[in-house]
């Protein structure tokens, strides 16, 4: 059979409407786009890891980066107070079963969701931040401490704050870590306002560890308890002041 | 293949490099698990499809008509599977490695021995249900259907230990404990958690007996089945 430009016709014809209709239903849909439903629900550790099968390390990696990435994607910007924080909390425990090793959903729950301006919303973040922090490892004693930064200077809560110092105290205590994380009671009480118990740490902490310390770390204890805890009057009276001078 | 590696290799990198902290360690992973993937389907779409074509041409009835036994033709074959699935290990744990040098921790050694073991068995399962069923499209299935069940096999085991309160659970636990006999323990033979924090704790023994016993178990199978065809 011969093909001629008339017996094209109708296929041409054909092939024009469905490109209409094409362009026609691009138009219906150019502006649709995903919904920002918020924090998807945690999957169970098993259900996890089907979506790498059976792989925990890229179960762990890919969704660290859901995470990381999550509410700004396809030319979104969610605000940080905008997301569930309860819902994110099942996601850093999830994470931590699978991989209690690594640094980095940590690392993301306490200097990116933390920076969440709603303080009310940082209580999961630092459940989680001293659940890790007082695991045994390299540095993970770090998390806590940011757990007791984020409920002194962010929620300011002083009482929070100081039982979490405390914890951190005898983990610094036990480990032998700086001597700065087993003062952090002290300064807490300070700011509280009880500067006898803080004064009283402080004298015990450089009456057993003087000889221990470096040298600008008894000088920094020493000039915390003469300029932070005493007045100029009590500093006056004081003899370890004196010697400071 | 290798420009599907190359893309493979560069995706992950690209990906890791997005994190805002242990981007190396996402690369490897990426990598690692990206192109085991990518190697494992590229062994069984091959020897699926080339051993379905010899079906198909008669290229296997030729074959037996020459004095080679069905033992001999199976071996053979067997023989350069594994050899394919060889170099493909060596390409892919050649980048990995490179990828890797620089971290202290990666046990590249036996990811790589695992990612060899892990291919040859995959290739050797090819081989058989490619033999066994008459589709390519079956074959390639079923062979992805036992790989993806390997790499599962530890969780659901896991699940089984743990019970679910369901009706038939008893039947169904039986059920796929028999089943685990024959499937390859692929969550075992290879984990990306290797390259990142090394740690490796599964034995060589293991590691070897475990892949001969399947490599055997797949490559008689076979031989049965092509004893049992008329040509």
């Amino acid at each position: 059979m011969q093909i001629t430009s008339r017996s094209l016709l109708m296929p041409y014809s054909i092939l024009l409407t469905a490109l209409v209709f094409t362009i026609f239903f691009w138009f219906q849909a150019r502006h649709v786009q995903a919904e920002w439903i918020n924090v998807p629900p945690v999957p169970s550790e098993s259900g996890a890891l089907s979506f790498s099968i059976g792989d925990k390390q890229m179960a762990y990696r890919s969704f660290g980066l859901m995470l990381q990435n999550i509410g700004n994607i396809g030319g979104r910007s969610a605000a940080l107070d905008s997301y569930n924080f309860d819902m994110l909390s099942g996601w850093f425990l999830l994470e931590d079963g699978l991989d209690p090793e690594s640094d980095y959903v940590p690392m993301l729950a306490a200097y990116y969701f933390g920076g969440t301006p709603d303080e009310t919303q940082l209580d999961p973040v630092i459940e989680y931040l001293a659940k890790v922090g007082q695991r045994k490892g390299k540095e993970k004693w770090r998390w806590l401490a940011h757990a007791v930064y984020l409920s002194r200077f962010k929620q300011k809560d002083l009482d929070k704050a100081l039982e979490l110092s405390y914890i951190l105290a005898a983990k610094a205590e036990r480990e032998n870590l700086p001597h700065w994380a087993k003062q952090m009671p002290a300064f807490i009480l300070s700011q509280q306002g009880d500067k006898q118990a803080a004064k009283d740490l402080l004298l015990t902490m450089l009456k057993e560890n003087a000889e221990k310390m470096h040298p600008n770390e008894v000088n920094f204890t020493v000039d915390y308890i003469c300029t932070r805890i005493l007045d100029k009057s009590e500093a006056a009276e004081m003899p370890l002041c004196d010697a400071a001078k | 293949m290798l420009c599907t590696l190359v893309a493979g290799l560069s995706l992950s990198i690209f990906m890791g490099s997005s994190a805002i902290n242990e981007s190396d360690q996402f690369s490897y992973v990426f990598a690692s698990s990206a192109l085991r993937f990518i190697g494992v389907v590229g062994i069984i779409l091959f020897t699926v499809f080339y051993v379905r074509r010899m079906y198909d041409r008669k290229d296997i009835d030729y074959m037996l008509s020459r004095p080679i036994s069905r033992l001999g033709f199976i071996v053979s074959h067997t023989v350069a599977f594994i050899g394919i699935a060889s170099i493909l290990a060596f390409v892919i744990g050649g980048a990995i490695a490179i990828m890797t040098i620089s971290s202290e921790n990666a046990d590249i050694f036996l990811w790589c021995l695992g990612l060899w073991a892990e291919f040859v068995i995959v290739s050797a399962a090819a081989m058989f249900f490619s033999m066994v069923l008459s589709s390519p499209a079956a074959g390639t299935l079923a062979t992805i259907g036992l790989y993806v069940l390997g790499r599962m096999m530890g969780n659901l085991l896991g699940v089984i230990d743990a019970g679910v309160d369901m009706t038939g659970f008893s039947f169904l636990s039986i059920v796929m404990q028999v089943v685990s006999l024959i499937v390859p323990r692929f969550d075992l033979l290879v984990q990306s958690g290797w390259l990142v924090y090394g740690d490796a704790t599964l034995s060589l023994f293991f590691m070897v007996g475990h892949s001969v016993s399947l490599l055997v178990l797949f490559t008689v199978a076979a031989w049965i089945d092509l004893q049992r065809k008329q040509f």
